[in-house]
């Protein structure tokens, strides 16, 4: 399910029938913008003082967003790692009229989903398919919690994991988006190519279907 | 005039970005059961957002953020920076004689194959003892494994040897390593 994410991403930006109209820029934006004339004209030292700063901005964000999808904390770790080297490395191609948030969480959302699909190949060649657990393994993530606390809350998080993870794709996206990534519906309106109408009804829907699912157990 | 009750659809909008209108607003605050549902899509909702966020907020206290942040520095600073070669096996590349071959690499390999010769002949010629090896693998073995050694080593020719070896390592599974777990000493048998 998950793996039709990349191509949802990938493709459908820029096929919208409606762009979402252009916002004022943040101040991540504007400092990646610096960046990149930093690295254009050759100062490179100084660019990457200056993204240490987007760095610390962003990584936050960046961690609760690839555990959400990775739920394994060395492997959100890597994913968060690769992402900013990755966005450094290809800065000069950076859009100024795109917010840097929007661009970035593309970058570590396909990230992640190429982690999950390498993580997926490795375990079928280590654990036999018979054995194979349902869901991804995960590190002890909480370690200061009591045993029973942590029990009664890894269930609860399982249970509202497994709830999200029944939404459809596009729902499940932007809820993340939203919720998780803590974006406007404009700015996920411009990460997926989506009209800002449209988000709102996926965003709906996902509500109400989550409720539907969390209320009944 | 009594409002009706609002509707779970409506609710659901309220608690996305546009939040209640005033009518609304004040029919909440009339009516307990439209609050309680309200507050119940609010607490579902923030159960949500607390459940994806806190066990990442615990898993990356502020010190391994800031491991994070240098370890990212030092990815990009080595991205940057151009690649170290290491020259081997010691000696610089330039100087190596292009058309020809150093004389002292000639003086190397024509000991290598004397070498090789010699070893070659003592071990044809010289007496044929049976290895210590060979000794305690045949009193440890019975009968069978040893008549099973010797029928391997009798009928099977190096060739054959070798293209049990390429087929063991192709991956076709232990039956294929069976000739040569034959031939080899087990642990248990070399104390």
């Amino acid at each position: 399910m998950m793996n039709r994410m990349p191509s949802l991403l990938a493709s459908s930006v820029g096929t919208a029938a409606t762009p979402a109209p252009r916002t004022a820029l943040s101040k991540d934006s504007e400092l990646a913008g610096a960046i990149k004339a930093l690295v254009i004209s050759g100062d490179r030292e100084t660019a990457r003082e200056r993204f240490a700063e987007l760095v610390a901005h962003q990584q936050r964000r960046a961690i609760r967003i690839a555990c959400h999808y990775l739920r394994n904390a060395h492997d959100a770790d890597e994913a968060v790692q690769d992402a900013f080297v990755k966005v450094f490395t290809h800065i000069t191609s950076y859009r100024e009229d795109l917010p840097f948030e929007v661009w970035f969480t593309r970058v570590l959302v396909n990230g992640c989903l190429d982690l999950r699909k390498a993580r997926a190949r490795r375990l079928r060649w280590v654990v036999s398919p018979s054995s194979q657990p349902d869901v991804w393994p995960q590190d002890p993530i909480a370690p200061d919690q009591s045993p029973e606390e942590r029990l009664v809350s890894r269930e609860r998080a399982q249970e509202i994991a497994a709830a999200v993870q029944r939404l459809p794709d596009r729902q499940r996206a932007v809820f993340t988006f939203c919720h998780i990534a803590g974006q406007s519906t404009r700015e996920v309106s411009q990460a997926l190519g989506l009209r800002e109408a449209t988000v709102r009804v996926h965003l709906f829907r996902a509500v109400r279907k989550l409720r539907g699912l969390l209320e009944r157990r | 005039m009594k409002q009706s009750h609002l509707s779970d659809d409506r609710l659901v909008e309220m608690s996305l970005a546009e939040g209640p209108s005033s009518a609304e607003q004040q029919h909440l605050g009339a009516c307990p059961a439209c609050e309680a549902r309200r507050s119940g899509l609010a607490h579902m909702l923030g159960e949500v957002t607390q459940a994806a966020t806190e066990d990442a907020d615990a898993a990356f206290p502020a010190e391994r953020l800031a491991k994070q942040q240098v370890r990212i520095d030092q990815r990009i600073q080595q991205d940057g920076r151009r690649a170290r070669v290491i020259s081997f096996p010691g000696s610089r590349p330039t100087e190596e004689p292009v058309g020809g071959i150093h004389p002292a690499s000639r003086w190397i390999a024509a000991a290598a194959v004397a070498g090789l010769v010699v070893g070659l002949v003592a071990g044809r010629l010289g007496p044929q003892e049976p290895s210590p090896y060979a000794a305690s693998t045949q009193s440890a073995r019975p009968a069978a494994t040893s008549g099973t050694l010797s029928t391997v080593t009798a009928v099977m020719s190096d060739e054959e040897l070798l293209s049990h070896i390429e087929v063991a390592l192709d991956g076709r599974g232990g039956p294929a390593l069976r000739p040569l777990d034959d031939l080899t000493p087990h642990a248990w048998e070399s104390r």
